[in-house]
């Protein structure tokens, strides 16, 4: 979704970057196609003060194969000894705040996208709290209902000044505009799309961004309307 | 009297015939013994097309049934699976309701052409049956498809028109009007798991294999029908929860559980990290705003 996100954005011609922040389970740099043999520093040696922030970010533009704003990732390390280093460890989270906003100035972004792990920890809290918009990903079931429930109301006390809701992998047999109606109405925020769940998506699991891919899907219209709606922000 | 046969025996055994007659007598004989043989040989092989039915038929139906998602089509090959299994001209697929009450679903015959429910995309016109009185509320036993499903027993009627316990003015009246003629009548309650009789299979005129002749539904066609009623009906079972499932899934409610998200919130916001970042995070969007403007 992150990627898909980003990617729109950096098509309609703006500088974007991505930083993986879900440092337990990366997993972003499939999309864009940036191979482990590429990543010689991540976010996780930035972490540690072994590099600047800039020096783990990787041009991925070519993943968007048109023409467009640059996108770099800046990837979490997917080794399984960095992986368990940074769990056991821990790290202050402030850091990350000053690598993004490093980021922001070196690159000269326009956008900065922030993947998080799933749930609410420490540095998803930071990422909410520095944000400007906030996309929340839910599945519609009972159990990211009440997970959203909590992130909102956090998110609104961090005074987050855009917030907006994908539901995503919803069944076709749904009825989506019903869906909207209820979460809007319950979260009070607004549902910026509703992702049917397609064979496509399944099939392409991660190896690939099905908006760019499959632009005329019904998957594809809607995170064209949320990448629309950041850009109108 | 009583000498009777041994004078008649000995005259013909004086006479030379006897031979004749006992050969006569021995023939006699041995056709009832080849024709018991044979009925013997007929018996099993039925057994064997039975038992044959039942592994080629029964069984696969039964799993054609399982996959089945749409109703229906499962609806129809139920009514076909069963009709064809008996070599029945007719049958009609009820399904029981909430109000108590059989509706039809399907309806067919083929020497009347009739398709009714299924994919035959006609509807079926014909009113439900009440299973009680709805006045009385006494137990409706007089209509042998209500009876069935009441009784959550098979119902087998050799011939319509000569049998008693049951009012089949109706399909004598339906017989008049059609000129059609209703003989052998089978009916077969098709029940859940729970032993819930969700539906009635009833099939018309049973027809022997070799000379398509009407007949009664015999016993084992009857048990053969039951086991094909216990498919169709876990079936049915299976499709039915589905589908309410899906129900629920289509009409899905968000539900928060406001006093859990409280704890889980407050849990977080009294923290000292949460406290510290939204003061910082109050910060530093004053400081961006400032900037801004």
């Amino acid at each position: 979704m992150t990627a898909n996100l980003s990617s729109l954005v950096a098509l309609a011609g703006k500088r974007v970057a991505v930083v993986d922040t879900d440092v337990q389970s990366p997993g972003i740099h499939m999309p864009f196609g940036l191979g482990e043999d590429r990543i010689e520093f991540a976010l996780n040696h930035f972490i540690w003060g072994e590099c600047p922030i800039e020096k783990a970010a990787y041009d991925v533009s070519s993943a968007l194969k048109a023409p467009g704003g640059p996108i770099y990732l800046v990837p979490s390390s997917m080794k399984i000894s960095d992986i368990g280093r940074i769990l056991k460890e821990g790290y202050d989270v402030r850091i990350l705040n000053d690598g993004f906003q490093a980021l922001i100035e070196k690159l000269e972004l326009d956008y900065l996208f922030i993947d998080t792990h799933p749930g609410v920890n420490e540095e998803t809290l930071l990422s909410i709290a520095i944000s400007d918009t906030l996309v929340l990903i839910l599945r519609p079931d009972q159990q990211d209902f009440q997970g959203t429930a909590v992130t909102v109301e956090l998110a609104k006390k961090l005074d987050v000044p855009q917030m907006l809701l994908v539901i995503n992998k919803a069944l076709p047999s749904m009825n989506f505009a019903d869906l909207r109606a209820k979460a809007e109405k319950i979260y009070d925020v607004p549902v910026a799309a509703v992702l049917p769940l397609t064979t496509e998506l399944v099939q392409l699991a991660s190896s690939g961004m099905i908006s760019l891919l499959y632009p005329e899907l019904e998957v594809s219209r809607e995170m064209r309307k949320v990448a629309d709606q950041i850009l109108a922000s | 009297m009583i000498h009777l046969p041994f004078s008649i025996l000995n005259f013909f055994w004086s006479y030379g015939v006897g031979a004749s007659l006992l050969g006569a007598v021995g023939i006699h004989v041995g056709q009832k013994a080849r024709s018991h043989s044979q009925n013997l040989v007929r018996q099993a092989e039925r057994e064997k097309k039975r038992a044959d039915k039942l592994a080629n038929f029964v069984i696969p139906i039964g799993l054609a049934l399982a996959v089945e998602t749409d109703l229906n089509t499962l609806l129809e090959k139920i009514l076909l699976e069963a009709k064809i299994l008996s070599l029945a001209d007719g049958g009609t697929l009820y399904l029981v309701t909430p109000e108590n009450t059989l509706r039809f679903v399907m309806v067919l015959n083929d020497s009347l052409k009739i398709a009714m429910g299924g994919t035959s995309g006609k509807e079926v016109s014909l009113p439900p049956l009440n299973l009680y009185d709805p006045a009385t509320g006494v137990p409706n036993l007089h209509n042998i498809a209500t009876s069935c499903a009441l009784d959550a027993q098979s119902i087998s009627v050799a011939d319509v028109y000569s049998a008693e316990g049951y009012d089949f003015s109706g399909t004598k009246a339906f017989d008049k009007k059609m000129n059609y003629r209703t003989i052998s009548v089978l009916c077969v309650p098709l029940k859940n798991a729970d032993r819930t009789v969700i539906g009635v299979l009833q099939l018309i005129n049973a027809r022997a294999p070799e000379t398509l002749q009407v007949v009664p539904f015999d016993e084992h066609l009857c048990q053969m029908m039951e086991l094909l009623g216990l498919l169709a009906a876990a079936s049915l079972a299976s499709y039915l929860k589905t589908k309410k499932l899906t129900d629920q899934i289509a009409e899905l409610k968000i539900q928060i559980d406001e006093v859990k998200k409280e704890r889980q919130v407050a849990e977080i916001t009294e923290s000292d990290y949460f406290k510290s970042l939204q003061s910082r995070a109050r910060e530093m969007r004053a400081k961006v705003k400032g900037q801004n403007s």
